[in-house]
């Protein structure tokens, strides 16, 4: 699973702790939202330019905690509907993590990943190698091979619908 | 090398023997848990079932649940609700039931699910307990290991019956000694917060261990190891002892499961001593958990609500230590005080044994069993400029309502002490 295309990064110590409720309101959670209003919401009370800014940018890195707060998985999606493809942080919180990964999102662990990537940046991610190419650096980390497949069918819905038909095709 | 509790837990529920922090594992757990959030796993399942139809062209494709004697449903978050979407929810849900009698099902009338799957007895010893909700963690109380995960996850485990499980690494917190009057398990957890932050337990396992976990009651060790999540662990686990024996001999099912002991040579992250005497009365600051500092260093701080409920802090005791400040006292009229039993059973007890009677006599006002205003959706839900000391869980900006509001976090008894003077005072300042 290679992923390639665009970073957009936030820095300094406000780029840290970036909670749930920033990226996507928790007083909707119990209401029905379209993917084209989850697009045009998402990320807006941490940075209300987050739309401008994130045209053509498919590779998201952020600070340390991200995704801390509710186990609410809205926000993840909603990152994956305005075309987010990889989120890189030196640290997410536990649940973010792996909401993102429900919703097949490619979220990496990786503080020199996050440090060396600059706004702009073309970048390829190769999931199953664990290597990562922007600039003129090349970067290791640690990725999960049945994650990287997860990503690759599209996210745990699905994958779970792969697993049903052919375990019905089996039977 | 030795093995601690929590990766004894996972190789029991792996099937391995062979497991390091860091590896994924397949994971099947003893019971799952969900709230109201189990009319949007349906739908999840749902919507796996329209995909493999459509993908296979096969319009005979049925998905359900797998196991489904493990699910276990309690509603809480928006019971009370007079919202036509909350009901529709839930509306689902009981349909959903009818279909599958084998589900272990508890309607709007019996509590915070947390508190109703520990009632009931379905936190055993020794096992794998998966709750689509961030604090099951507090079942490690049962000495297992109670881990939260999403709705999506949540759809998955109903179809497999297993779940892929990073094994983490684990943290000791060694609690020593006991607790002086006047302070709580809820004030160890905010000492604890404060000193290890947000995020100062990313991806562990929390075991507890030490001499000060035998003075504190099945309650207070709920207390603590439902808020061990505010620091971002994974789980949490409390030993075996006569306390939890005697605790699950009273519950429903009183299964005592497999004890789990952690080998003496087990490898851990780090280890973290508490001295439980030296502790005071704790109070968190808005915006967040980890603000905690002791009751006596804050400046008259005004409050307009105070509210005594939730998974963290609504069990007997919790009400009782309430009812035992507040005799003979009134709560200050300025102030809007609400009770939340956390279940019937205790709702029920509180009415028996006079605390219900005490605690609304003295002008706190007496609700439902269910999550009420804790994360803002139902219930008296803050305004602008409103100040609440509460004995919940997160005080995140507009966690109990408007954004403008302010919530401050502490004990039952230092939520009482406060109702009744008008502002934050610990319960030995009163």
């Amino acid at each position: 699973m290679i992923i390639k295309g665009r970073v957009l990064k936030y820095e300094g110590p406000e780029a840290d702790n970036i909670n749930t409720d920033m990226i996507w309101p928790g007083s909707l959670t119990y209401h029905k939202v379209s993917q084209e209003d989850m697009r045009s919401m998402v990320m807006n009370r941490y940075d209300s330019s987050f739309q401008e800014k994130s045209k053509g940018a498919n590779i998201l890195a952020v600070g340390y905690n991200f995704g801390c707060g509710s186990s609410r998985e809205q926000p993840a999606y909603a990152l994956k509907y305005s075309g987010i493809e990889a989120i890189i942080s030196p640290q997410f919180a536990r649940i973010f993590e792996r909401n993102a990964l429900a919703a097949g999102i490619a979220a990496i662990t990786s503080k020199e990943l996050y440090e060396c990537m600059s706004t702009g940046d073309e970048s390829m991610i190769d999931l199953e190698l664990g290597i990562a190419v922007t600039k003129d650096y090349h970067k290791r980390f640690e990725y999960d091979n049945m994650d990287a497949w997860q990503v690759q069918m599209g996210g745990l819905i699905e994958l779970l619908a792969y697993e049903i038909i052919t375990s019905t095709n089996n039977n | 090398m030795g093995y601690t509790a929590i990766e004894k837990i996972m190789m029991e529920a792996g099937q391995t023997d062979n497991i390091r922090p860091g590896m994924k594992i397949r994971v099947t757990p003893s019971y799952y848990l969900s709230h109201d959030n189990t009319g949007e796993i349906i739908d999840k399942l749902r919507e796996v079932e329209l995909l493999a139809r459509e993908r296979a062209r096969n319009k005979n494709i049925k998905v359900a649940p797998n196991n489904p004697n493990k699910i276990v449903i309690a509603f809480d978050h928006t019971v009370g609700s007079e919202n036509p979407l909350h009901k529709l929810y839930h509306d689902r849900t009981r349909e959903y039931v009818k279909d599958y009698p084998e589900i272990n099902f508890y309607d709007d009338t019996a509590g915070v699910s947390h508190q109703v799957f520990m009632e009931e007895g379905y936190a055993q010893p020794g096992s794998l307990v998966i709750g689509a909700d961030s604090h099951t963690t507090m079942h490690g109380a049962a000495n297992c290991a109670g881990i939260p995960i999403n709705r999506t996850e949540m759809a998955g485990l109903w179809i497999r019956d297993y779940i892929m499980l990073k094994v983490p690494e684990t943290i000791k917190i060694v609690l020593d000694g006991n607790l002086s009057k006047g302070v709580y398990s809820k004030d160890i957890m905010l000492h604890i917060l404060s000193s290890l932050g947000s995020s100062g337990a990313n991806y562990k396992a929390i075991e507890y261990q030490g001499n000060g976990i035998n003075g504190l009651s099945m309650s207070e060790r709920m207390t603590l190891t439902n808020m061990t999540v505010e620091m971002d662990a994974k789980t949490a686990i409390m030993p075996y002892d006569d306390t939890l024996r005697d605790y699950i001999e009273q519950t429903t099912k009183g299964n005592l499961g497999r004890p789990i002991i952690p080998d003496k040579d087990a490898n851990y992250y780090d280890t973290i001593m508490v001295n439980l005497e030296s502790l005071e009365a704790m109070v968190s600051y808005p915006h967040s958990p980890e603000k905690a500092v002791p009751v006596k260093d804050t400046n008259n701080i005004r409050i307009t609500h105070a509210y005594i409920g939730s998974c963290t802090n609504g069990r007997y005791e919790d009400l009782e230590i309430a009812a035992r400040i507040v005799e003979g006292r009134r709560i200050d009229p300025k102030v809007h005080m609400m009770v939340y039993p956390a279940s019937k059973k205790i709702d029920i007890m509180a009415r028996k044994n006079g605390v219900y009677h005490t605690l609304t006599e003295a002008g706190a006002k007496w609700m439902i069993p269910a999550c009420g205003p804790c994360f803002g959706a139902v219930g008296s839900i803050l305004e602008e400029g409103d100040v609440c000391i509460s004995s919940s869980n997160r005080n995140y900006k507009g966690r109990m309502g408007s954004p403008k509001s302010l919530v401050y976090l502490a004990s039952p008894a230092t939520v009482m002490a406060s109702a009744i003077a008008g502002r934050i005072i610990s319960e030995e300042e009163l």
